[in-house]
């Protein structure tokens, strides 16, 4: 059980210092990426991130035990907060495989307020919305 | 042991290698490693954190380099978790072991490395400060280690959801001699858990005078029922459509006899603490049962239930005996569930509500629109009856969003066949809002607030008039 492929899905909201300059804050993000793609690597969980200014949302995948504790991990950064779970279970396959963490990103700031609308309700109301979430998430990185 | 060992390596992966920090030298350290063999030594096997022992040992010396000038302060911390015992009876030991093991690790990663952290037993823990406290920071602090411990944790599966609550206490201000400074601490801590919990408090010379008022209470609650010194208070819940009386909520009033006429939240709290929920309960129950039968057969008897009490397995039962001791039949008798009944996901809990069913006693959600119930939940419960808590009626604005609410509960229970009822009902103008947002019946001052058993009469005389004059 605890090696078949298990997938969390959590939306958080961003409490990176909101009056940091938007270089300060998009480098701190991308050091965020980083640090999950060096760690995820090596227990063999992949997934994606999406942030903004305001919230993060991210998919892990990979067998059982290293999700839960890359998730502990995130969960006790201070970065972000009401870290809300919106789906975990088992899976079928990977929606990431080639991804150690890919960065779901929006294509055009147009589109910058139906995420958030999206994440707001998933943070609401996380188990009538965690699938829009996920299927939000694929979209973006297939795009990108 | 092997079993062991290697859940401490998993839960340990990406954390502090060592389990303790606090090592003042190398012959303690050989002395602590050797202790950890034996029970009631330095470490605390399941999470590796220091005993109990090791604690109060770290404490003493504190203190006594306190009194030869050596060192300016400390402080004590003492945590326990929110709702612990519930992840444990409804996941079972292993998870309940393996949330201790994370907590202790979130709560050590925000401590100084020379800060000793325990655990005293149990959901119990115990941070003793290396340096002397600067207050600002301290509090800095509690909201750092509250804020970690609630966040989700993900166990073999399961998500869960635990809190913390932490009282504080200073040496030398708060106490100088080890006992003194844990029994503040832990007056804090109680202050911390009574005012809702998920808080912190450093503690305060008032929390002792409380502790000793809160003990006379205990003494007089334990005698309270004997001394009859408990009474039902009824008030009318009436029909919008016709203006007729349906029933009554009875409420519990303690009639004190030096602090006069006390409400449930100044003593059930208490009660829980000293385990007379159920005894008080089953009283009420038969009280009102006994009272209820007195009157016509189409008046119902609504009675508070506490989610501790629903949550027994016995308490159908109990209900069972009380309707037939006062040969009263179910239908006559409403349970009313606060939300949080529905939020501990006990198993036991759609189980009552169909026993309850079968003996056709009715079953009403609460202040409902406070918390966390949520829509389908009423749809795959069995209730009778929706309460819209006051706090939505009274706003004075009327506000459309509590309007919005009232509306929408209200139509969803008309497709589902549960009665909407208004709590805080204070004016016409209030009725006549309610009633335009589809209630079916109201409760609260504008008819009458609860009265003593012996004015149910008069109130229903009372009631009559009104309606005459305003049709």
């Amino acid at each position: 059980m605890a090696n078949d492929l298990y997938r969390i899905v959590y939306c958080s909201r961003n409490l990176i210092d909101e009056h940091s300059t938007s270089t300060t804050h998009d480098a701190e993000l991308e050091s965020i990426l980083n640090a999950s793609r060096v760690n995820n690597r090596s227990v063999d969980v992949t997934g994606a991130l999406l942030f903004n200014r305001e919230y993060f949302a991210q998919v892990l995948e990979g067998p059982r035990t290293p999700v839960e504790t890359t998730f502990e991990r995130i969960q006790r950064d201070r970065r972000h907060g009401e870290v809300t779970v919106v789906e975990n279970g088992f899976a079928g396959a990977r929606d990431f495989p080639e991804w150690a963490m890919a960065h779901a990103a929006p294509a055009s700031g147009q589109m910058e307020d139906g995420i958030c609308a999206t994440l707001q309700l998933a943070l609401l109301q996380p188990s009538a919305n965690g699938e829009d979430v996920l299927l939000l998430m694929k979209d973006l990185v297939i795009q990108d | 042991m092997q079993v062991e060992a290697h859940a401490l390596n998993t839960a340990s992966v990406h954390l502090t290698p060592l389990p303790l920090r606090v090592v003042p030298s190398p012959e303690h350290h050989a002395r602590h490693k050797a202790q950890a063999r034996t029970p009631g030594g330095d470490v605390d096997f399941l999470t590796g954190l220091a005993s109990r022992a090791r604690f109060e040992d770290e404490l003493h010396r504190s203190l006594e380099e306190i009194a030869a000038g050596t060192r300016q302060g400390t402080g004590v911390l003492f945590l326990d978790l929110d709702r612990f015992k519930r992840v444990n009876d409804t996941l079972g030991h292993a998870v309940g072991d393996d949330l201790l093991r994370l907590v202790s690790d979130r709560l050590r990663g925000e401590l100084h490395p020379d800060d000793v952290l325990a655990r005293l037993g149990g959901d119990e823990f115990a941070i003793l400060l290396a340096n002397a406290p600067d207050p600002v920071a301290l509090a800095q602090l509690s909201q750092r280690l509250i804020d970690l411990v609630q966040r989700t944790y993900l166990i073999e599966g399961h998500v869960v959801h635990v809190g913390t609550s932490i009282g504080i206490a200073l040496a030398p201000q708060n106490g100088v001699s080890a006992r003194e400074l844990l029994r503040r601490a832990d007056l804090a801590l109680y202050e911390s858990k009574n005012r809702g919990r998920g808080a912190f408090h450093f503690f305060e010379d008032e929390f002792e005078s409380k502790a000793l008022s809160r003990r006379d209470l205990e003494m007089q609650l334990r005698k309270a029922i004997v001394l009859r010194q408990l009474a039902m208070f009824y008030q009318p819940q009436v029909s919008v459509e016709t203006g007729a009386i349906t029933g009554f909520e009875a409420l519990l009033r303690w009639r004190h006899p030096e602090r006069g006429l006390l409400l449930p939240g100044d003593f059930m709290l208490l009660a829980e603490e000293i385990g007379m929920t159920l005894p008080i309960g089953e009283w009420v129950l038969r009280t009102v049962c006994a009272e209820a039968k007195k009157w016509p057969d189409n008046l119902v008897f609504a009675v508070n239930v506490s989610a501790q009490q629903f949550e027994d397995t016995a308490f159908a039962a109990s209900v069972e005996r009380a309707l037939s001791k006062a040969g009263l039949p179910g239908h006559r008798l409403e349970i009313e569930v606060k939300e949080d009944v529905l939020l501990r996901n006990d198993p036991s809990v759609p189980e009552t509500l169909h026993a309850l069913q079968r003996m056709s006693v009715r079953v009403t959600l609460d202040d409902f629109g406070t918390g966390v119930a949520s829509l389908s939940q009423l749809a795959r419960l069995p209730f009778d009856k929706i309460k819209i808590d006051r706090s939505l009626i009274a706003m004075e604005s009327a506000d459309p969003r509590n309007r919005a609410i009232i509306r929408a509960v209200s139509a969803l229970g008309q497709s589902l066949g549960i009665c909407t009822h208004a709590e805080g009902v204070e004016s016409l103008e209030h009725l006549q809002r309610v009633r335009s947002d589809g209630c079916h019946s109201v409760q609260g001052y504008y008819y009458s607030e609860a009265v003593p058993a012996d004015q149910i009469t008069q109130l229903i005389d009372k009631l009559k008039h009104l309606n005459t004059s305003t049709e």
